[in-house]
């Protein structure tokens, strides 16, 4: 008998314990599925790092969801107005280059009590630049000619070319970006450290940095009191592939409205890879939200009714398009070489690729897919200042793609329902398609419902799937010259203005810089070791003169209308074909206050930790 | 003779073989130039392998440029041939050096032996105990009692056990067990911030934690060795030796317990020798289901993210141990067995 | 006897003067699990072959406006959400319009996917087991009998072999043969196209397989080697191939017999774990791993686990229905028994 009552007794505990979170510990537990590799400020890859670092970091601005550009550890945005931001031209009007005054804030202090100082920006730029470091993000540190130093807050940037996003904290430029500036006071013994044993043994220099720098204690948290940030909150513990936890910091210079005991007191960040498991723990009460990665593809219709009235789904839109790039390598322009089944199929000459788009019915498709993705037919997301909304809107018009294709030369003349045609040098081809992507779920779907699209025109389909490490590397997707993949290969990328052309997709539909004496800079090829973004081939002189045009152009309502002139040449070349924008979906708990990304220019719900709060506690929700 | 028969018929197993001591210290000798033919065309599969550790870099941060990947390519020294790069690994490896992970920045070997093996040890290894701990005496009683509804039962329940997909039972497991009746807790080690309280809730919250991980996990190794357990009990129980001990009149029970379970254990004693590699290599697919970060998916990440120095030091010493307990169970096998010589 | 022992146990036995593989059969017609794990690998086995003909519907057809259907024997009222069939009616009277299983996610028949991965499945299955027994067979037997170096090194490149872990492996090699550098890989995307991946994983499951049989019948081969009809055939000067192959397998046979109808059972296992990881069958083939893998998006949708369901319920009952056989098949070939009835 007592021994029932203690069995009985013991599995109650056990059953009984549950998750400890929300309101009742005035904390915040969030579900991730993917982890950063470390901490430090200087390498790996962005968007997995940007959400826990924005808890511990914060940059001299920010965006709120209205896209309003606001001062984080600056004390203001520079100008043109406020005289912070001066452009120097020549007599004869030429660029010679470009100053930006900042002012750090006063009570800007590092989680240590530090003060944040002009120092940290300076060595910061230091370790940018060193050779030895495995820096990722210099082409706008390229940029920076040289940072004066006026006193402990006051610094000056000079750039030596123009950079007209100076002040834009989300776009890869370098000392605006918000986890940018490290302290100095903990980096630099070791920094100093790691590259005088490096040059000693220059045989062993990487694993020296890698091990000594870049895995030192304050980026894998080996030792808690090293990590130290300028952020909301401060460094606790970090349990390697399970969670990452962080405290408020009082001292923080941004403040919600109301005392800050309303708001949550700590985060702890879960890290759980498969998705469905952690859609479990998120039904289950064990999370309180998701980050915005983590439920890429699910229908938010679906997850509201799981989630049964005690979650918050948010749908925004990402800033991403997922497009169908297109092998242009077949171009006559590459003749002799390039790619010739691209050239068989002449995926080169536009009426192909306005063929192909009409024969998909890109409305449904997007809903099948990726439930509340927006049919796209520009490479700039809606929303963005520089859209363009009177584009021709390809509609899904089989009979118009079938019309195309027979203009073309293509017909079924062996009655087996895939096109063909006779090439110039006498052979017969079919129209067979290969279609190459990564294994995610909705792009097998993807696949699987353009095979029957394509199938209707006479168009077959041969989809195959490459883990995103091997499609991505620059042996395979910067090889289309070679026919590494020569018909279509599918992904998304980031399709803003508010972002620097040069790196998101605008950057990569430019071929030449009519600057460099080197003739198509920007297409992979033989001549220039398969170099550049350019992974299509496609080429337009007239958009890369516009293209070039808005790069050197400050003003955000010019440059808008310069980059609308670029959509609507592509809207009608279609360099790739735009599916649709992806959405982002964020669940949180309902009471869960300012937990919110809002748009795609703020990209996570991180963007404003520190006013994270139950409302039961008292939180003001001002969003 | 002694009065329960030992002399006139040993048991098998129980002979001693010299020559058996020679064959195990022939075969440790050999499994060395196995280590290192086998590094050598890990590392070559892995290096002929489109990709680098540079393409993690490249693929997450669109302002890498090509300047920063071939200077990187330099600095890593990715522009020599693998067999160069094989040398040095071999050379620092044999120095007990292998290299910090490129992912993660720390040393490949902390990484693995510090961070993952301690938890696959403890998921995997609890998995085979409680295995052997619910086969063993499954068996024997199974095997006592044959042909009864028990015994159909419970052969019912292996032929289930040893059926069922890992990472379904996982799923459905969890499904049902947290999302459905929110008993336990739907994967991962344990609830964050939990060392801060008392020793006690802290024991009990990774003992919740452990549960279903475990049980899923340890469901084939339970069924396949509850039928062999049962087998090779049966199989005992009707050799001579114990017919005769059974005719002197002991009691059943002192009769099962001194000599048959002795000796089929034996048999069971090598299939568990095999196993015990397995406990270290992980089991990716109950890893991955359940978010335990264990060997098996540092090694598959490590693979597919091109992280070359983790994906060596875990595949090289799952490699070892495993070749190592290959060796001890034919050592046993022959043991047992001694129709096999081993000139 | 108790009901149990009834539906379990062997029926009563005659006393026959036989062949032994006829004493064999006549032993495993009496095994009732074996005997109905064979004929519901039989009806399985036909269903899928005759899949075209069995079910109107395309496996690959979507139709995006019945997505996650429910289950229902029952046709739709509305004639303008019938799919397009292939035929108005199965040969076994199914009609077009009734999803037995219901749909998936894009509005796919759920029993046809399941015919048509059963087809995918089985053939792995069948192959990779038939294709690593035989391997593993034939090279034990041949280390066996020809002893000394020869057996030593064999013995010695089976242990290498089994110390590779088989995920990372297969991950490596599906990763090299799907790279455009290799001529191999790239010969064999033109060569076999969408049928590319059942090839690769066949053929990984195979190489990483056979050891167990080699094993085996490397035992056996060894105690047998020194029998006296082993000894005889040799005396008469017979070349060591026929020994091989004309005495020393087939008194192995039933060994590999055993081992292979076992190995199906796994082989299927192997192939829906690496489905659910990815590195499978790749659609838009169907097999029953990858629609397992893709189903566990759609848990928590309305009707989503049945995406799920089916497929696991038919994996589960062909390995078990496999194991059943195997076992059979053991206690029937069992060599001590052979004169026994």
């Amino acid at each position: 008998m007592k021994k029932g009552v203690l069995w009985a007794g013991l599995i109650g505990v056990f059953l009984g314990l549950t998750a400890w979170g929300g309101p009742a510990l005035n904390n915040l537990i969030i579900g991730a599925t993917q982890e950063p590799d470390q901490l430090n400020p200087w390498e790996g890859a962005a968007d997995t790092k940007e959400n826990i670092l924005a808890l511990l970091f914060i940059g001299l601005t920010y965006f709120d969801i209205h896209g309003n550009l606001l001062p984080g550890l600056a004390t203001e945005v520079p100008t043109g107005q406020n005289g912070r931001l001066r452009v120097i031209y020549d007599a004869a009007g030429n660029f010679v280059r470009q100053e930006v005054d900042w002012t750090l804030r006063d009570d800007a202090f590092w989680s240590d009590g530090v003060p944040i100082t002009t120092d940290d920006v300076v060595f910061t730029f230091e370790v940018q630049n060193h050779p030895l470091i495995p820096v990722t993000f210099r082409t706008f540190s390229n940029k920076v000619q040289e940072i004066i130093v006026k006193d402990k807050k006051n610094f000056t940037i000079i750039y030596n070319s123009p950079n007209p996003f100076y002040a834009n904290p989300s776009g890869r430029i370098g000392l605006a970006r918000f986890y940018d500036i490290a302290p100095k006071h903990v980096w630099e013994p070791i920094f100093r450290e790691a590259i005088r044993e490096a040059q000693a043994q220059p045989d062993k220099a990487a694993d020296i940095i890698t091990a000594k720098f870049l895995g030192a204690d304050p980026a894998t948290g080996r030792d808690p009191g090293k990590v130290v940030g300028s952020g909301p909150f401060r460094f606790v513990e970090w349990v390697k592939n399970q969670y990452i936890q962080v405290a408020r910091r009082p001292d923080f210079f941004l403040m919600p409205p109301g005392p800050a005991e309303n708001y949550v007191q700590e985060v702890i960040v879960r890290f759980i890879i498969h998705e469905p498991t952690l859609l479990a723990a998120l039904f289950a009460g064990e999370l309180d939200a998701t980050d915005d990665i983590a439920l890429s593809g699910y229908d938010p219709k679906v997850l509201s009714a799981q989630g049964g009235g005690m979650f918050r789904v948010e749908v925004f839109p990402s800033g991403f398009i997922e497009m169908l790039n297109f092998n242009h390598f077949g171009h006559p322009r590459y003749a002799p070489e390039g790619c010739q089944i691209a050239r068989d199929l002449l995926l080169h000459d536009v009426r192909t690729r306005q063929a192909i788009i009409m024969a998909i019915d890109r409305e449904a498709l997007a809903e099948a897919v990726f439930p509340g993705a927006i049919v796209s037919n520009s490479f700039v997301v809606r929303g963005d200042i520089g859209y363009n909304p009177d584009l021709i809107h390809w509609p899904y018009d089989p009979e118009k793609a079938k019309a195309l294709l027979a203009e073309l030369g293509w017909a079924d003349t062996d009655g087996n329902g895939v096109l063909d045609r006779i090439t110039p040098d006498g052979r017969k081809v079919e129209f067979r398609l290969p279609h190459v992507t990564t294994p995610a779920p909705f792009r097998m779907r993807t696949q699987e419902l353009l095979l029957e699209y394509l199938a209707e025109v006479g168009i077959k389909l041969e989809p195959s799937t490459l883990p995103a490490a091997v499609l991505f590397s620059t042996e395979f997707i910067n090889r289309g010259f070679l026919c590494s993949w020569p018909g279509i290969i599918e992904y998304a990328a980031g399709g803003g203005i508010g972002e620097v052309p040069a790196d998101e997709i605008s950057g990569e539909l430019w071929a030449d810089d009519p600057a460099t004496p080197v003739p198509l800079d920007n297409v992979p090829r033989p001549e220039n070791a398969f170099a550049g973004s350019n992974v299509r081939g496609h080429v337009h002189e007239e958009y890369d003169r516009l293209h070039f045009l808005a790069l050197s152009e400050f003003d955000l309502g010019k440059r808008a209308e310069i980059i609308k002139k670029m959509q609507v040449l592509f809207n009608w070349e279609l360099p790739f074909i735009p599916l649709y924008e992806r959405v982002e979906i964020v669940m949180s708990k309902v009471g869960l206050a300012n937990y919110i990304t809002g748009s795609a220019i703020t990209r996570t719900p991180f963007w404003n930790a520190w006013m994270w709060g139950w409302s039961e506690r008292g939180a003001v929700p001002v969003y | 003779m002694d009065p329960w028969g030992r002399e006139a018929n040993p048991p098998p197993g129980l002979v001693s073989h010299p020559r058996v001591f020679a064959f195990l210290v022939r075969r440790l000798l050999s499994a060395v130039p196995a280590l290192f033919l086998l590094s050598l065309v890990i590392y070559a599969l892995l290096a002929l392998k489109p990709g680098d550790p540079l393409d993690e870099l490249r693929f997450g941060n669109p302002g890498f440029t090509f300047e920063d990947y071939q200077r990187l390519v330099k600095l890593y020294g990715l522009d020599k041939p693998w067999y160069l790069r094989y040398w040095y690994w071999l050379g620092r490896a044999l120095r007990g050096d292998f290299g910090p992970s490129r992912r993660y920045g720390m040393p490949a070997a902390e990484f693995i032996f510090r961070h993952r093996l301690p938890n696959t040890l403890l998921l995997s290894g609890l998995a085979m105990v409680a295995a052997f701990v619910v086969a063993v005496p499954a068996g024997v009683i199974c095997a006592l009692r044959p042909h009864s509804l028990l015994d159909y039962t419970v052969a019912t329940l292996n032929f289930l056990g040893i059926s069922v997909p890992v990472f379904w039972l996982g799923i459905m497991l969890i499904w049902i067990f947290s999302v459905r009746l929110g008993w336990l807790p739907a994967g991962s080690m344990g609830t964050p911030g939990l060392e801060a309280e008392s020793g006690w809730a802290y024991l009990v919250d990774r003992l919740r934690h452990l549960v279903l991980p475990v049980f899923a996990l340890s469901a084939i190794q339970m069924a396949t060795w509850t039928r062999f357990m049962r087998s090779s009990m049966l199989e005992v129980i009707n050799q001579e030796f114990i017919r005769t001990a059974r005719a002197k009149g002991l009691s059943e029970r002192y009769v099962v317990l001194k000599h048959a379970l002795r000796n089929a254990l034996l048999p069971i004693i090598t299939l568990v020798a095999l196993a015990i590699p397995g406990i270290f290599s992980g089991a990716v697919l109950t890893e991955t289901v359940f978010n335990w970060p264990g060997m098996g998916r540092a090694i598959y990440d490590a693979i597919l993210a091109n992280d070359f120095n983790v994906s060596m030091v875990a595949l090289m010493f799952i490699s070892t141990l495993i070749l190592l307990f290959n060796i001890l169970a034919d050592v046993a096998y022959a043991l047992v067995d001694p129709r096999i010589r081993y000139d | 006897m108790p009901w149990w022992t009834r539906a379990f146990a062997t029926t009563e036995r005659k006393e026959r003067s036989v062949s032994a593989g006829a004493l064999a059969w006549a032993r495993l017609c009496r095994h009732r699990l074996a005997i109905f794990g064979g004929i519901v690998i039989l009806i399985l086995a036909f269903a899928a072959a005759f899949a075209p003909y069995i079910s109107p519907y395309d496996p690959a057809r979507s139709n995006l406006r019945l997505r996650f259907g429910a289950p229902s024997l029952k046709p739709p009222p509305d004639p303008r959400a019938f799919p397009r069939c292939t035929r108005p009616r199965g040969i076994l009277g199914w009609p077009c319009g009734v999803h037995p299983f219901g749909t998936d996610d894009l509005g796919r028949d759920i029993l046809t996917r399941v015919l048509y991965g059963g087809r995918v499945s089985l053939c792995v299955g069948f192959t990779a087991a038939l294709g690593s027994t035989l391997l593993g067979g034939l090279l034990g037997a041949v280390a066996a009998y020809v002893g000394g170096w020869a057996d030593a090194g064999m013995s010695r490149f089976t242990d290498t072999m089994l110390a590779i872990p088989q995920f990372p492996l297969l991950l490596i090699l599906s990763g090299l043969l799907a790279s455009r550098e290799l001529p191999l890989a790239v010969h064999l995307s033109e060569l076999l196209g969408a049928a590319k991946s059942i090839v690769v994983i066949v053929f990984v499951i195979t190489v990483l397989s056979w050891m167990p049989a080699f094993r085996l019948v490397r035992g056996e081969v060894l105690s047998l080697k020194e029998r006296e009809f082993a000894l005889a055939v040799k005396a008469i000067g017979a070349s060591p191939a026929r020994i091989i192959l004309r005495h020393l397998i087939p008194n192995a046979f039933h060994l590999l017999i055993v081992q292979s109808t076992l190995m199906v059972g796994e082989a299927i296992l192997i192939e829906s774990g690496l489905s659910f990881l990815g590195l499978g069958i790749q659609p838009p083939a169907v097999s029953w791993g990858n629609m397992l893998s893709r189903a566990q998006e759609f848990l928590y949708y309305p009707n989503g686990i049945y995406i799920a369901l089916f497929p696991g319920i038919f994996i589960f009952l062909t390995v078990l229905c496999f194991n059943f056989v195997g076992d059979g098949l053991r206690d029937a070939l069992d060599p001590r028994f052979a004169h026994r009835v």
